[in-house]
């Protein structure tokens, strides 16, 4: 049974809760600078829906560590490396390199580029968004004795059984197990590899 | 008399009885609820502990979308290939 995908634009029925993965966020980010690619309006036209339809939304520090990642480094550091060169004449492949050998320029590169987490960072804060954690939770096994059972367990099980049936990327797998253990079934993404995960609900850009 | 008497001691004996299975059962409950409780307060320190070490961050609340001029964000064929990279 394939799962259930939803393209932005068809959606009529939005659930109470939803969980929004790194590449929606990134999408609606660039948004703000691309205000006439297609692509980001059809996102931003589904945030509003979802506020609209009081969709309370959620996230994980997965998804911030993602996005922050690639603002910093994959995007903002790995471009500027470019500019030098190693000790052989070569162009910096590795941002570890580039910290090693040129280390005054990666810090200036750093610092300039932090500027662009920071808006980032300013950006999530207002999109109303939650930070959730599946939390521990204390069971009693007897009317003595209680086990504590960290629920990050169940999510580590869960998002493992994934990556077994599915060959999903671990990351994937993760986010979706995060989102199953807070009880949330929708998941909102730009990435369609999301799809043959039968057990979610996918709202997914076109 | 001797009847309502005898009556109102069975009466007496039963409300006792039933006293102690709720006292039982609010014991029950307490212990039950104890680490719960205990967690929360341990949550509340930790919380009030990270206050004193970072102090609150403050960001302008306004619309998101009104924002980011100049700030972060990238072409579509570029964040596609960022992250499809991922």
């Amino acid at each position: 049974m394939p799962a259930h995908v939803e393209w932005f634009d068809k959606v009529i029925n939005f659930p109470p809760r939803a969980y929004i993965d790194t590449s929606y966020l990134l999408y609606l980010k660039s948004y703000l600078t691309h205000r006439t690619d297609i692509r980001y309006q059809s996102c931003k036209n589904f945030y509003d829906k979802m506020i609209a339809h009081n969709v309370s939304m959620y996230t994980s520090v997965l998804s911030l560590e993602e996005a922050i990642y690639i603002i910093l480094y994959k995007y903002g550091v790995s471009r500027d490396m470019k500019n030098f060169q190693d000790r052989n004449g070569n162009a910096f492949s590795k941002i570890s390199d580039f910290r090693k050998e040129r280390r005054r320029e990666f810090i200036q590169s750093y610092k300039k580029n932090l500027a662009g987490v920071i808006d980032f960072i300013q950006f999530f804060f207002n999109l109303g968004i939650r930070l959730a954690f599946p939390k521990s939770y204390i069971i009693p096994t007897s009317s003595r004795k209680f086990t504590v059972k960290d629920k990050s367990g169940s999510v580590a099980n869960y998002a493992f059984g994934l990556i077994k049936k599915y060959e999903l990327d671990p990351m994937d797998a993760f986010h979706v197990a995060i989102a199953k253990c807070l009880g949330i079934d929708h998941i909102v993404s730009t990435d369609k590899g999301l799809k043959v995960i039968n057990e979610i609900k996918l709202f997914c850009y076109n | 008399m001797k009847e309502k008497h005898f009556d109102l001691q069975r009466k007496i004996a039963d409300l006792e009885k039933r006293n102690k299975e709720l006292d039982d059962k609010l014991s029950r409950l307490n212990q039950l609820l104890l680490p719960f409780l205990e967690s929360l307060e341990e949550e509340t320190q930790i919380e009030e502990k990270l206050k004193k070490e970072m102090p609150k961050l403050k960001f302008k609340k306004q619309d998101p979308f009104a924002l980011g001029k100049g700030g972060w964000g990238v072409p579509y064929e570029e964040l596609k290939e960022l992250l499809d990279e991922e």
